[in-house]
């Protein structure tokens, strides 16, 4: 047996978790209905076979009917998801994990404008600024019934064959009751810390009358709310303490911080650019004041921080949640001792970010994760060895690279910069975006070790392609700045990318003008306020940036708003002029009747990209499917059979930016969809 | 003022090089190469210079065979004004390198020349004293910092006991050492721009010079694996071993 800390057994009462890995609860939007069917299933069970000990499942699956998911979450308090539970849980246990899920009443923590039109419920009429929602202060009848409620859905959940439950208590009902800052309730339920606490306990020993002794339950709990006025570490302490005394549960789950805004959330759950696992040593202190199992997830990407995790005993089960949305295999490489080949969590959060702003969650770099039914996480080999040749190293060419080399394909890549990575490269250069290159560096490593052939620092024309003798042809050459938009004095602007490049010098008195509203604009910004200069970032929109999402923009927003930079919505920059040494911005409004001006030296435009495509038309001629591409073949995931031009001697695909602007998860699943079939 | 700078394609520093089955050398078939770290550091200065107002040219030349040209375009990418390949299938060791760039230096008379100290592949560490040497200009070696002030050059080299300054008279040779500069991004755009500048192809006869190696490899060896350590434990068996097994105190 090995002596990897991280792959000892673990014993849970008496449950034995095969190693200290799990994935903790998250809710990645998957369910249909409510409830967790065939894509829910799918995707916790590739990570039971990717050799997790436990997945949590349901980030906050809703146990009553005011308490409505706010994106998609399960609905346990409906009698029709036990059958939905049992396929999943014989499906994750067949492959060797325990399975378990989250349940909660969010609270305050939601929106009254969903399904039912019920008010939303807390200990006090305060209102979360993240959900907006202002709450009813609750009385007796409401705690009776969700007391009931958690109950029923336990029953619910052991019925499902579940392995265990674990109650949330960060940012939701449960620790609304426990913090100072959300309970005003009088009597049994407010007041002192044992009355706050009461809630907690009576949920608990009515789950325990329900489910009996042999079914496990856990708290995953805030242990320090870090807020002026709310839990204190001292709190959570005793908190730990006495959910261990109370014979109640099995675990502690701890993390720290509060949620009820997007900046608390992000310093709970930290992403690229910010510290990692900055709650273990905190993790590491419950565990220690409570001799009792201990449970943590917080930004450990690595293997290497896991491991550490596990041998100085900081805790007993390491969470790797995003880690696992990258590469559900992780275990496996870990047991199989390759872990060169685990894909790095870059974290990028385009996960969490986009189960808010797009409905579910997607790994930025790993595009089967979610898509378990249709995309393969491990790509088989093709039956017939062919030669492809691909343009372009961004995230789409080296992912066509990546997916061609292991469908065993002779694969040959041109690359007119020195160094791979196309746009993610250009971003990297940002320290907060640092981590974007292992993107890249994870590609290239697989392409080395599956013989893909690169040229660098080599401008592919029509010619170069051509004499190559490919098969296939995937041209995935990005694109460049579109700042042509204005009306008058394009020649006078320049692109965020020269500002990230180092092309252009920063100005003085700069303005960005953003309707693309992606990272750039904001990175371009950051650098032009810390050489000094004083920065407007305009957008026509009615928010700035929406491309960047609520998570993301935290450590933007802590960097600019301490730099004055400020924000305008809801105006277009129409022209520039010269005067002087000075530029006249002429600003309008898509809403009409406004002319306005600024005085700057510098404008910066941030409108995305315009394709790099002379190649693919070049090559258009000469190929058997005119670049035609058939989305009905795509989407269902066959070969390309489209034929244009008999005479063509290869296929030619393109792919990523070099199509249209989009961004890094959309050029990594062209290339996947398109790849995996080739 | 002109500057000429000499840019080496060479095995990319990051990669792990692997030695070839029969000894003779270290596999360069489908390896990713790259311009040799020290020379992009000389092209980075040279730009700097140029970019400051005190260079008006920046050219760099290559001794190699034609996939040296993607090498020069990464130069011309980086901001060089124009390329010059001397092109030969040869191996080319430095006193031949030294030999090509006198003609090129003599032929383009430029006031500084800028080398890297050493390419990593050979680590040889001769070019730049042997053009020196054979155009009997001032040498300033491992720059860490170069100012060029009214016809004359100061130049910080790094040295085992620490720094020394130098001033030379120019003409002069600087050879760039690796705390000198950080060479910047090259973006898409420049590299663009890169496509269409100058790149003309010279051979190493029309400087009336033959490539002749002098220098035979008679082996290549990988370096031995490194040996799994011990745990001591205590601070008196550390110095024990470091004293008795090590010999190091």
């Amino acid at each position: 047996m090995s002596n990897d800390p991280l792959l000892q057994p673990f014993q849970l009462k008496h449950l034995t978790l095969r190693n200290r890995i799990i994935v903790t609860a998250h809710e990645p939007a998957y369910p249909e209905d409510g409830m967790p069917k065939g894509r829910y299933r799918a995707y916790h069970v590739e990570r039971a076979k990717g050799g997790v000990a436990m997945t949590m499942t349901a980030g906050s699956a809703a146990v009553s009917k005011d308490s409505p998911p706010v994106f998609n979450n399960l609905l346990v308090y409906k009698d029709e998801v036990v059958p939905w539970m049992k396929d999943l849980t014989d499906a994750v246990h067949e492959q060797g994990a325990a399975v378990m899920i989250q349940l909660t009443h969010l609270g305050r923590r939601t929106r009254w404008d969903k399904e039912f039109w019920l008010p939303v419920v807390s200990p006090s009429h305060r209102r979360e600024a993240a959900h907006r929602a202002f709450p009813k202060k609750m009385e007796d009848w409401d705690i009776e019934r969700i007391i009931k409620d958690y109950a029923d859905a336990a029953e619910r959940m052991k019925a499902g064959g579940m392995d265990g439950i674990e109650l949330q208590a960060y940012g939701h009902l449960m620790d609304q009751f426990w913090s100072p800052l959300t309970n005003e309730l009088d009597g049994p339920y407010g007041g002192s810390l044992d009355n706050r606490l009461r809630f907690a306990f009576d949920v608990l020993g009515e789950i325990r009358n329900r489910v009996g002794p042999d079914f496990i339950v856990g708290v995953r709990y805030t242990g320090d709310e870090m807020l002026d006025g709310g839990l204190s570490e001292d709190d959570g302490l005793e908190i730990s303490r006495r959910l261990r005394d109370s014979g109640l549960v099995d675990f502690l789950n701890v993390v720290r911080g509060h949620i009820d805004t997007d900046a608390g959330l992000t310093d709970v759950i930290p992403i690229q650019g910010m510290a990692n696992s900055p709650h273990l040593d905190f993790a590491g202190e419950v565990r220690e004041a409570t001799g009792f199992p201990t449970f943590h997830a917080a930004k450990i990407p690595d293997v290497a921080t896991a491991r550490h995790a596990i041998a100085a005993g900081k805790v007993d089960m390491v969470g790797m949640t995003r880690a696992h949305m990258t590469d559900p295999h992780l275990v496996r490489k870990i047991v199989e001792k390759r872990e060169d080949d685990i894909r790095p969590c870059v974290g990028a959060n385009y996960c969490l970010d986009r189960i808010y702003q797009g409905g579910s969650a997607y790994c930025i770099h790993n595009a089967a994760t979610g898509r378990e039914l249709t995309m393969p996480q491990t790509i088989a080999k093709a039956e017939v060895r062919k030669k492809v040749v691909i343009v372009g190293t961004g995230p789409a060419g080296l992912e066509a690279a990546r997916v061609a080399g292991e469908r065993g394909h002779d694969v040959v890549v041109f690359e007119a910069a020195s160094e791979p990575g196309g746009q993610v490269r250009l971003t990297a250069q940002s320290p907060r975006r640092r981590e974007m290159i292992g993107i890249i560096d994870w590609r290239m490593s697989q392409c080395e070790k599956l013989g893909v052939v690169f040229h660098f620092d080599t401008w592919a024309e029509a010619e170069t392609v051509q004499a190559e003798n490919p098969d296939v042809v995937v041209v995935a050459t990005g694109g460049l700045p579109h700042t042509e938009v204005l009306a008058e004095g394009n020649e006078l602007v320049v692109s965020a990318w020269d500002i990230i490049s180092g092309d252009a010098k920063p100005g003085d008195k700069v303005l960005i003008f953003d309707d693309a509203g992606d990272h750039a604009g904001l990175q371009a910004a950051e650098i032009l306020a810390d050489a000094g200069a004083e920065v407007e970032i305009m957008s026509p929109d009615r928010s700035f940036a929406p491309e960047v999402m609520g998570m993301n923009l935290v450590p933007y927003m802590r960097s600019l708003q301490k730099q004055d930079v400020t924000f305008t919505v809801t105006f277009r920059l129409t022209a520039v002029e010269r005067e002087g040494g000075q530029l006249i911005a002429h600003v309008g409004s898509d809403y009409g009747g406004v002319a306005k001006q600024r005085m700057v030296d510098q404008v910066i435009i941030n409108h995305g990209t315009i394709p790099l495509d002379e190649l693919y038309f070049d090559l258009k001629p000469h190929s058997s499917n005119h670049g035609e591409m058939s989305h009905d073949q795509l989407i269902v995931g066959e070969p390309q059979s489209v034929v244009r031009n008999p005479q063509g001697s290869f296929q030619l695909f393109r792919i990523g930016d070099a199509v249209a602007a989009r961004n890094t998860h959309a050029a990594i699943f062209d290339a996947l969809r398109l790849l995996k079939d080739v | 003022m002109k500057i000429l700078v000499s840019v080496k394609r060479v095995i990319d520093a990051n990669l792990r090089p692997r030695v070839k089955a029969d000894g003779s050398g270290v596999e360069l078939s489908n390896v990713k190469m790259a311009m040799n770290p020290f020379d992009e550091i000389a092209v980075e200065e040279a730009i700097r210079l140029k970019e400051a107002g005190v260079a008006s040219e920046v050219v760099a030349v290559s001794i190699g065979p034609d996939k040296a040209q993607e090498t020069l375009r990464a130069a011309l990418a980086m901001g060089a004004d124009r390329a010059i390949l001397v092109r030969t299938d040869e191996e080319v060791q430095p006193l031949d390198v030294a030999k090509v760039l006198k003609g090129v230096t003599e032929e383009e008379q430029p006031e500084l020349v800028m080398l890297g100290k050493q390419a990593i592949d050979d680590d040889a560490n001769q070019t730049g004293q042997m053009l020196a040497g054979l155009l009997g200009w001032a040498q300033g070696t491992f720059a860490s910092k170069v100012e060029l002030v009214d016809g004359k050059a100061t130049v910080t080299r790094e040295v085992d006991t620490g720094l020394q300054v130098v001033e030379l008279r120019l003409p002069a040779i600087v050879t760039t050492d690796l705390r000198l500069n950080e060479p910047r991004y090259t973006s898409l755009p420049n590299i663009m721009k890169a496509k269409k500048k100058p790149l003309e192809q010279k051979a190493p006869a029309d400087y009336g010079i033959e490539i002749r190696p002098r220098l035979k490899v008679l082996r290549t060896e990988e370096p031995q694996g490194r040996k799994a350590g011990v745990k001591v434990g205590a601070v008196a068996e550390l110095v024990d071993k470091l004293r008795n097994e090590a010999g190091v105190l």
